[in-house]
């Protein structure tokens, strides 16, 4: 009797912690970000189109990584004559490693020959707390109708070598193609643990 | 002779073998094993990397948090096949970066796989090791090392024992808790035998787990984590870390999914279904009915069971359309819970309006004739069963503003289920609401436990006047609350007018309908009403400041995370100017002297989450523990981002002892 009451308040008034995240499935977060064009975005700008937020920071070797062996800007290129509005997002504060100015951007993406759409700046964290972003990369797909329909690792190769590029799962770039067929991407891809360095909140 | 040589031999291995570490950046490392040499027979030696860490620099556990990645390394051997095992992971440290974790080793540690030799036919092993690490501080920087380990085959030497022994990291213990696990919206509860003193879990990669330290709570022994809504792991594997004389100790564990079990809930419904008829709201109207049925004690009892039969009834449709209602809004993405209508002001105008008029039946200025149905017969008042059926609908339209305990939880679990268990639930809880009626009606004697009808019952009824007027002043303030003082206006000589057009209904015959009074009386409130309902809300939310004694502030999540972060207390009051519930618990606890003196002695951060309008993003943060309903009650310990729940009947006492446990407890565990 007594352990039937436990379990009674245990269900019933039993103390509960959270999850921050958007469930995959829901309606994605809007936010209204200066880029490094001068010009504000908003996620509702890009109402119909699928857009892709990519979490990003220059000196983190996971990112190294990708844009060392030419992947990202190759993804971006591919995807953005796609008609996918490609959105990478800095949420490193000021002073810590990877934030960049407007002027530091541009020079950046030109070494490196990126293509995203637009870089945006979220100094202060806020979007990226509202997404639970952790890591650098961490890849969002929302959909043309604003669902947020995958978050998580852009392979499946939590490694920094440069090597293991060719060879990983492209669990992102594959999700992005089912996105675009209007096919769903099965549960247990569309959120995943996504691998890097955390971001520098 | 030949064992002697064997022995310098060794020990010039030895010498050999004292690996010294190659230097990275932030870290140093080396490969070791625990045998400088094997025989031909030996069947399975360790080899080790150790990696030693720069100060503050940290490299990572299998499942290493929010970022970084685990430790890899592969191991080949040249003249002979070998298999090896996994690494066997060193128990690991948390370290928090709010709002990011690392699952992490800082100074030094030994990674270890078993290697399986087999059918030894060289006079020495060559293993080639080829490793990954990252090491962090903020910043994270890559390692890849190559190492070679030779092992020469002879007589079975023991060797780096003092290493092996030494780990700064114990291995978990050789033994795997097999327990359960069950969901309550995105929570996961672990349940926990209680060993040692609970420190820690830390889940295994990619279950959907956050990393975020799960909330222990030592009464029940349970551990509860938050799992992504995504995820639907039918088993959970972890590591939890416990303290045994002073000694930081590890085992897996294994739990299995434990259905969330129906029963428990469909009980919860009837008992949270059942108490919400002692809920403030519901008082009206049912001794209303139950004045019915005094008037009719005198009557048979196929009589009183019919009319409780179809109360009942009343109650249950109308459960049922609630029910239908949210599910099919919900699966529209819309952001609902209940008492949802009472966040639309239309529905407060009608409500007010409805209730104008049934209290203007208290004052017997008319019987409620409705042509058509049941002609010449009152629907509330007198025997017919349509009358009962719709007070009981009534009845439930006037608890929606209340929450009983038990049925938060109750809702919770059924509006995240599928239609049909959500529909048996919410049965459920109709059942419990109807349950007084339905005894009489399997029992109709009980009735003669009612007071015997007289001339009282006169007074009585134009007593029950001004309970209803009372709900319609109160419906007043949600809706001035909602839309405005100006909105309010047009809406209040509404009422004033509808019941001017009933008087002058009055002073003709009760059996003739004057069908000109009828016409004035809508066209009338249309038009009053519509000047109400127009335009923009000029004050959306007042909620804030209609009560002192307490600095409110306005919730959102980024301020609570900043309270969190700056390790203040703080507590959140989930309410809406339509929940009585809520207004009764906070007229109690919060004019309270020691509540407030607790408060401020405590410097607790007071947020309220002003549900009385339409808010998706308070309605989210309610989804987060599981409940669609106000109110709630959380109050967050210092820098403790788990919340305790407070119950949905609040009293100073059980405030004070709800803050005063988890603040102890919060002490204790830091």
């Amino acid at each position: 009797m007594k352990q039937l009451i436990t379990l009674f308040l245990a269900i019933g008034l039993s103390p509960l912690t959270f999850a921050v995240a958007i469930p995959t499935g829901k309606a994605a977060a809007e936010f209204s970000l200066k880029g490094h064009d001068g010009k504000t975005h908003k996620l509702s700008d890009y109402k119909g189109k699928t857009v892709v937020l990519e979490w990003y920071n220059k000196d983190c070797p996971f990112v190294v990584k990708h844009y060392g062996a030419n992947n990202m800007q190759a993804l971006q290129k591919k995807y953005t004559q796609k008609d996918v509005v490609w959105l990478s997002v800095i949420s490193s504060a000021p002073g810590k490693q990877g934030h960049l100015s407007a002027e530091e951007t541009k020079a950046q993406l030109k070494s490196v020959n990126a293509a995203p759409s637009v870089v945006l700046f979220d100094p202060d964290g806020k979007v990226g707390k509202s997404y639970d972003a952790k890591t650098t990369p961490h890849m969002y797909i929302i959909s043309k109708d604003g669902t947020l329909v995958y978050q998580g690792a852009i392979d499946d190769t939590p490694s920094a070598k440069p090597a293991t590029v060719k060879t990983a799962k492209p669990l992102f770039a594959n999700a992005l193609d089912m996105t675009l067929k209007g096919e769903s991407i099965p549960k247990e891809i569309a959120t995943n643990d996504p691998y890097g360095c955390s971001v520098k909140y | 002779m030949k064992k002697l040589l064997l022995v310098i031999f060794t020990l010039c291995q030895f010498q050999s073998l004292a690996q010294n570490f190659n230097n990275f950046p932030h870290s140093s490392a080396r490969v070791i094993s625990n045998f400088s040499s094997v025989s031909a027979d030996t069947k399975e030696i360790l080899i080790s990397l150790e990696i030693k860490l720069d100060p503050e620099w940290h490299t990572y556990w299998l499942n290493p948090g929010d970022s970084g990645t685990a430790p890899t390394f592969t191991i080949e051997a040249q003249g002979g096949k070998i298999e090896s095992s996994d690494i066997d992971w060193p128990t690991p440290v948390r370290i928090d970066y709010p709002p990011l974790t690392s699952i992490s080793y800082v100074e030094k540690v030994l990674l270890s796989k078993k290697v399986s030799l087999k059918n030894i036919a060289t006079d020495q092993l060559d293993f080639e090791i080829s490793a990954e690490w990252l090491v962090c501080k903020v910043e994270c920087v890559p390692a890849f090392g190559d190492f070679t380990l030779h092992i020469p085959v002879g007589a079975a030497v023991a060797h780096n024992q003092e290493v092996y022994k030494n780990r700064k990291n114990p291995l978990p213990e050789d033994l795997t808790l097999q327990s359960t696990y069950s969901t309550e919206g995105s929570t996961q509860i672990l349940g926990i035998p209680p060993q040692g003193t609970f420190v820690d879990f830390f889940a295994l990669p990619n279950q959907g787990l956050d990393n975020k330290p799960g909330n222990f709570d030592v009464a029940y022994n349970t551990l509860s984590i938050t799992q992504e809504s995504s995820s639907n792991e039918s088993t959970l594997k972890g590591l939890v870390l416990y303290k045994e004389n002073n000694l930081i100790k590890s085992h897996w564990a294994e739990f299995k999914q434990d259905k969330p079990s129906w029963i428990l809930f469909a009980l919860f419904a009837f008992l949270g279904g059942l108490i919400l008829n002692l809920m403030p709201c519901v008082l009206p109207i049912l001794s209303l009915k139950a004045f019915a049925l005094v008037k009719h004690s005198n009557k048979n009892n196929t009589h009183i069971r019919n009319e409780s039969l179809s109360y009942s009834l009343g109650v249950l449709v109308t459960f049922l359309l609630a029910s239908m209602t949210l599910h099919v809004l919900r699966l529209q993405g819309e952001a609902l819970g209940w008492g949802f209508q009472l966040q639309e002001p239309a529905i407060i105008a009608a409500m007010i309006l409805l209730f104008t008029t049934l209290s203007l039946n208290f004052l017997s200025l008319y019987e409620f004739q409705v042509p058509g149905i049941n002609s010449g017969a009152s629907l509330t008042q007198k025997g017919s069963l349509a009358g009962s059926f719709f007070t009981g609908m009534l009845s439930v339209l006037v608890a929606s503003p209340c929450t009983a305990p038990f049925m938060g939880a109750a809702m919770g679990f059924a509006l995240t289920q599928d239609l049909s268990i959500n529909l048996s639930i919410f049965t459920f809880l109709a059942l419990g609401f109807a349950f007084p009626f339905l005894l009489l009606a399997i029992s109709p004697r009980l009735s003669r436990f009612f007071p015997k009808p007289g001339a009282w019952m006169a007074t009585f009824k134009t007593f029950m006047f001004f309970p209803m007027l009372l709900t319609v002043l109160w419906l007043l303030w949600v809706f001035a609350l909602q839309r405005g003082l100006s909105s309010t206006v047009p809406l209040a000589l509404a009422t004033v007018y509808l019941s001017f057009c009933i008087w002058w209904q009055s002073l003709y015959s009760k059996k003739r309908i004057k069908l000109s009074i009828w016409i004035l009386a809508v066209v009338g409130v249309i038009f009053l009403s519509d000047r109400a309902l127009i335009g923009n809300a000029s004050t959306p939310s007042a909620i804030n400041n209609y009560d002192s004694g307490i600095q409110w502030e306005e919730f959102t999540r980024e301020e609570l995370d900043r309270a969190i972060n700056n390790n203040e207390a703080a507590f959140v009051d989930f309410t809406a100017a339509w929940c009585i519930s809520c207004q009764v618990n906070e007229q109690v606890v919060f004019a309270n002297l020691k509540v407030l003196d607790y408060i401020e002695q405590n410097k607790i951060r007071m947020f309220k989450a002003d549900w009385t309008n339409r808010a998706p993003h308070i309605t989210r943060e309610l989804e987060k523990y599981n409940r669609f309903s106000v109110p709630l009650y959380l109050y967050f310990a210092p820098g403790n981002s788990s919340p305790v729940i407070l119950p949905e009947l609040l009293t100073p006492e059980g405030f004070l002892q709800k803050l005063e446990d988890k603040n102890s407890y919060n002490n204790e565990g830091n």
